[in-house]
């Protein structure tokens, strides 16, 4: 049947396609290259997979015959797009979202902002559930503590699929994302407002020059990187992350302390980070006081850590971690001491 | 994965019941590129995961060259295109045509293949390696992954065109070069895919 | 029409390799193309895996007898389960399926051999290539030893240094192939070799269920061929793709791992599910119960395999919402396999049941799968897989589901077709006794782990303390194996004693329904002399007994000629064997990092793919009914 179609098909159809995917192929180029003034990121990013998915529906349809051919390759094809699709888009979510309860409470916050402890107590009150009865599920590991969900900001980091490195700040400096580049202007005005610029630099310059940094950075690598991961981000669920944690614990009083306590004797027992409950163990590390005066500093700096750190803020030293050894303390003293401290 | 193309002079006994009318051949293809779509879907799903989990350099925007994939985008879709035209002319016996465009598909894709050969080392001059961080790692694997796709498919169709000398084709022959067409088009479709999700979205 | 083409060459000789003639011999069986004898092939291959399974399972459970056993080292106990998972789930029960689907689909459908003959003998050479490469680990370092699921990064080269692992990763790369282009095969053999009138929903149901497996392959298998490959990659190339010290992140290999492996779970018992479904209503005498709604489940539960994947992960903190959505889903796959269930057992509800050994072993599927599905229910609740989790109870739950369930359906298979592959009947009582001993025995070793399980005890432990109440239930565990060790062993005399009785069987000694049947016992090479037609579902019934049935009026088919000009039997070929012989040797060059031999065994497949390409189908045709034929024609 197909035979006597062919004899007088005319081949105007795959010139047109081919014209409409050089035309396609060309705007997405245009869109890239000349910053498209009235388009937004997201516009932008949805006209590109809009003209890719065009793109491709064209090549099927017209030079794979899929528009004129038997059902059964539609079938075949198509089948294997859904499973695959699917599967993939359920997948980077999982891998993107684990904090999954988190993630969907974010994106309904109205303004766009995090919805901060206040309101979430309130959620709690609208559902009729009294705060004993929601302690007992959040206690299971497993189950989010809502109310801390909002008291920090999540990493940024780990929210969607389209972020520009996390790491791409501090390095490699080849060529700038754009992205950067086009936040300053929004944030140059804000600085002379914030107390003194002078005082900011000498701040911000000061702590470099007071430990070292190298082996921070390879005793992290060595020693906390199996469970805390290089990224800072721990495994959800099982080891709590540093990023965006850690300078909250020092904004306490004792909040060094117990940083320097929980790496010399270990911490047992459930805390939240990110948001999240976690009850596992974690040992005393073997590492002299030099290696853990400089891997908690560069845990409080690395990540976006810096800027969350309180004002005055200084270095932690290797004599202030020698003061603290020797008290024989276990995990669970740690735990206590840091519940002491109002530190969930 | 070589093992599917050539495989392809058909099983089909000359005579005997047939509950279908599609060639095997064909619905093999088919069936094989329903497959290859997990394929390049798991290598994609990975790439995206590890975007921006690279703990150094080089970064995407540091070494990607938008205009210089636009141009071996352009011929991958040129050359799909030449495929279509080769298939309609071998369907109406004009045999001359035929090799003529089937050599324009194979030298185009040839062309695709040197653009990305000087791609990779061009990103390994800037730093980028297998080894070097997660981008490496993924956009080499993702990519090669595709580039051996794309060699596959010159082997297959400079095979198609060398034969076409060795013995005649006539539109009897059809369905094999459709099924080789077909494997083209979809690694055109698969860079289609990767030009927008790993080279354009990070320049938005 | 662009059917019924000449192959680019004309079938003279042509090409590097002599096309081979020889019919008998070794050289026969290494050139075959028949679909029976290559299915034939898998089912010896993948017993002969089981066993080594099963000798790897005997020592795990004799180093468990007893608490503080040093039977085994920690380190030879971890080869031992890892290898005995492995070869379990991806060298003997999956292509025991794939063996049966090899054997009896081309026979079911009324078709003389597979669409794709040679790729067909490609698949089962690369399985058999990849199983081997698999075992030659003992002799060559080491064999695996990070479970069947080889978590990352418990296979990064730091953490791992010998070769175990690439074996592991190399092995089920080059097996996988093999799985891959054998389902494609038997999607186009389906889809296009049917019988005149067997129509989709006249098919048997054990060739739906092959149909939605082989889908089930096609898809499920490449996330496990790239999470392979990137492992192989980080091994090899220093790529970092689960390094975590560079940002890799190992919780994507359990994604990975799983988005195939449960597929895979399903891969293994959706063909059980289709050999129960032949076995019951023949047994039975009555036609299956809910044909339809049989199909749909199938249909059903392969879809769904694609969207449970993450219950195998509930513990890894995905968070509340996809640990409920998953939990969800896992239950609602109970539905579907429920029906099935009730339907097998509507089947036998006031059927004629005859009980043969093969029947017993059906209903102790019945009996084995149902267990296993609860105690997989109960695991689908995130609480109580937070608690049972890699507990004995876990593993009581799968051996249930895939020895009790997969196993016993396959030996109520074996025993079904047996007359049908040697023409020879077993001996029923012996039959009986044996299955008594293993169906007893498999219980014993079985149903105490799920105690154990709930009493803490974790999986993969090389021991245990004495003094914590493990010693009793694991003392019966052990016991348990020489039971069953019996029964295997009289299941062995068994089939030793059915290849000598005499061929008695004839055509049809079930007086069953489906078409294989119809032939000799064992089927000649062509299969059947003449086109059957599939009148109605049951085909071979409705042709036995037109006045129970309500078939299509054979007039229609009257005086049509099918097998004009012969019946195409396809020519022998070396090049599959000779391409997988190319692709083992290869693989052993990546493993030691000797890149110039792989290149030139790359080389050489290459050469292989063209001596196969231009050798064509070839082959002869075949005149069974020369004179009738003709008769028909005057």
């Amino acid at each position: 049947m197909a035979e006597g179609n062919h004899k007088n098909h005319s081949i105007r159809p795959y010139v047109i396609v081919a014209i409409v995917l050089a035309i396609i192929t060309y705007l997405e180029f245009a869109i890239i290259e000349y910053e498209i003034p009235f388009l937004g990121q997201t516009a932008t990013m949805w006209w590109l997979i809009l003209m890719s998915i065009a793109k491709f529906v064209f090549v099927i349809y017209y030079f794979m015959h899929l528009k004129d051919d038997d059902a059964a390759y539609s079938g075949f094809f198509w089948s294997g797009m859904v499973i695959g699709f699917g599967t993939f888009i359920a997948f980077s979510f999982l891998m993107t979202a684990p904090a999954s309860l988190s993630f969907v409470r974010t994106q309904l916050a109205p303004d766009g902002q995090f919805v901060h402890g206040q309101h979430a107590q309130s959620d709690y009150g609208h559902k009729g559930i009294d705060e004993a009865t929601m302690a007992s599920i959040e206690s299971d590991g497993y189950s989010r503590n809502l109310s801390s969900v909002f008291d920090h900001t999540r990493p940024k980091n780990q929210q969607v699929l389209f972020t520009p490195p996390a790491a791409a700040t501090s390095g490699w400096t080849l060529a700038e994302p754009e992205t950067a580049v086009a936040a300053t202007p929004e944030a140059a005005p804000a600085e002379p407002t914030a107390e003194t610029p002078a005082a900011d630099d000498v701040q911000a310059q000061a702590p470099s020059a007071e430990w070292d940094r190298e082996l921070g950075a390879t005793t992290y690598t060595q020693v906390c990187s199996a469970c805390h991961q290089a990224t800072g981000m721990g495994v959800p669920g099982a080891f709590p992350p540093l990023a965006g944690h850690a300078p909250t614990l020092v904004q306490v009083d004792g909040g060094r302390t117990h940083l320097i306590h929980t790496v010399l004797y270990g911490l047992q027992g459930p805390i939240v980070a990110g948001g999240m409950t976690y009850n596992s163990v974690m040992t005393a590390q073997a590492v002299d006081d030099e290696q853990t005066a400089a891997v908690l500093n560069h845990i409080l700096n690395e990540w976006g850590n810096d800027a969350e750190l309180p004002d005055g803020f200084t270095p932690i030293t290797a004599e202030e971690v020698a003061a603290e050894r020797g008290l024989g303390l276990t995990g669970a003293d740690v735990h206590e001491a840091r519940q002491a401290l109002g530190l969930e | 994965m070589a093992s599917q193309a050539p495989a392809a002079p058909s099983a089909a006994p000359a005579h005997g019941w047939r509950s279908s009318k599609l060639p095997d051949i064909k619905l093999l293809m088919w069936i094989f590129l329903a497959s290859d779509i997990m394929f390049f879907g798991t290598l994609i799903g990975t790439y995206l995961i590890y975007k921006g989990r690279s703990l150094t350099g080089p970064y995407p925007l540091d070494v990607l060259d938008i205009p210089l994939t636009t141009v071996s985008t352009f011929v991958l879709l040129m050359s799909s295109f030449l495929m279509v035209i080769a298939l309609d002319a071998l369907r109406k016996n004009k045999i001359q045509q035929f090799r003529l465009w089937t050599f324009g598909v194979v030298f185009f894709g040839a062309i695709f293949l040197g653009f990305q050969i000087y791609e990779f080392n061009h990103f390994v001059d800037l730093g980028l390696t297998l080894g070097g961080n997660l981008f490496g790692s993924t956009f080499y694997v993702l990519t090669g992954t595709h580039g051996v796709h794309v060699a596959i498919g010159i082997l297959w169709l400079g095979s198609i065109l060398v034969s076409s000398y060795i013995r005649p084709w006539t539109a009897k022959d059809e369905v094999y070069l459709e099924v080789a067409g077909l494997y083209w088009h979809f690694v055109d479709l698969v860079w289609i895919v990767i030009f927008t999700l790993v080279y354009l979205v990070d320049f938005v | 029409m662009a059917i019924g083409r000449q192959p680019l060459r004309p079938a003279a000789d042509v090409g590097l390799l002599q096309r081979p003639t020889w019919t008998e011999g070794l050289v026969s069986w290494l050139t075959t193309v028949d679909h029976k004898r290559l299915g034939l092939l898998y089912i010896w291959t993948s017993f002969m895996f089981m066993g080594f399974a099963s000798i790897e399972a005997f020592l795990i459970r004799l180093q468990l007898a007893a608490p503080g056993n040093t039977l085994l080292s920690p380190d030879v106990y971890n080869q031992m389960f890892t290898m005995h998972g492995v070869t379990m789930v991806f060298l003997a029960i999956m292509p025991l399926g794939t063996g049966f689907a090899n054997y009896f689909v081309p026979l079911m459908i009324g078709a003389r051999d597979l669409a794709f003959p040679r790729l067909n003998a490609f698949g089962y050479w690369i399985y058999a290539a990849g199983g081997l490469f698999l075992y030659s680990s003992f002799l060559l370092g080491g064999a695996p030893d990070a479970g069947w699921f080889a978590y990352a990064p418990l296979t990064s080269l730091s953490n791992n240094p010998g070769n175990g692992t690439d074996f592991y990763m190399i092995g089920l790369l080059i097996g996988g192939i093999g799985t891959l282009v054998t389902a494609m095969n038997l999607i186009v053999t389906i889809f296009s070799m049917r019988a005149p009138g067997m129509t989709m929903m006249r098919l048997p149901v054990f060739v739906w269920m092959m149909l939605v497996t082989s889908f089930l392959i096609v898809f499920a298998f490449p996330p496990l061929t790239i999470a392979l490959l990137q492992i192989i990659m980080d091994r090899t190339f220093g790529t970092l793709f689960y390094v975590p010290e560079a940002g890799g992140l190992p919780i994507l290999w359990q994604h990975l791992f799983w988005i195939f492996g449960h597929p895979e779970v399903y891969i293994i018992i959706l063909p059980a599910f289709g050999v129960i479904s032949e076995v019951i209503p023949t047994f039975s005498r009555k036609p299956l119960f809910g044909y339809p709604v049989m199909i749909l489940s199938g249909i059903f539960i392969g879809f769904m395999g694609f969207a449970v994947w993450s219950h195998h992960m509930f513990t890894t903190g995905l968070g509340p919402v996809a640990n409920t959505a998953f939990s969800i889903t896992s239950f609602v796959i109970g539905i579907p396999t429920g029906v099935k269930v009730f339907n097998w057992l509507g089947t036998m509800w006031g059927g004629a049941i005859r009980f043969t050994t093969s029947m017993y072993y059906a209903m102790a599927f019945l009996f084995n799968f149902v267990l296993g599905g609860i105690t997989g229910i109960m695991l689908a609740m995130p609480p109580f897989d937070a608690q049972a989790n890699s507990t004995y109870f876990v593993v009581a739950h799968f051996h249930y589901v895939m020895g009790g369930g997969a196993l016993f359906a396959f030996f109520a298979g074996v025993y079904y077709w047996f007359p049908k592959f040697t023409g020879r009947m077993m001996n029923d009582r012996l039959g009986k006794v044996a299955f008594w001993f293993f169906f007893i025995g498999f219980n014993i070793i079985f149903m105490p782990q799920h105690f154990a399980g709930l009493m803490g005890m974790p999986r993969r432990i090389q021991t245990f303390e004495a003094g914590i109440g493990l010693e009793l239930v694991n003392l019966i565990s052990t016991a348990g194996t020489f039971v069953m060790l019996a029964g295997i062993l009289l299941i062995l005399a068994n089939v030793i004693q059915g290849f000598r009785a005499p061929k008695t069987a004839g055509n049809d000694p079930w007086d069953a329904r489906t078409l294989e049947w119809k032939t000799t016992s064992p089927p000649q090479h062509h299969n059947f002399d003449e086109q059957p037609i599939a009148l109605d579902r049951d085909a071979l019934w409705a042709e036995k007994y037109p006045e129970h049935a309500h078939p299509d009026d054979a007039s229609a088919y009257e005086g049509m000629d099918f097998d004009q000009g012969g019946i195409h039997m396809p020519g022998q070929s070396w090049y599959p064997f000779a391409m997988a012989v190319g692709i083992l040797v290869a693989s052993y060059g990546i493993l030691f990092h000797n890149f110039v031999l792989a290149a030139i065994m790359g080389v050489f497949v290459v050469v292989t793919t063209y001596g196969w390409a231009f050798e064509g189908v070839g082959g002869h045709h075949v005149h069974p009914n020369k004179t009738a034929t003709e008769g028909a024609h005057d």
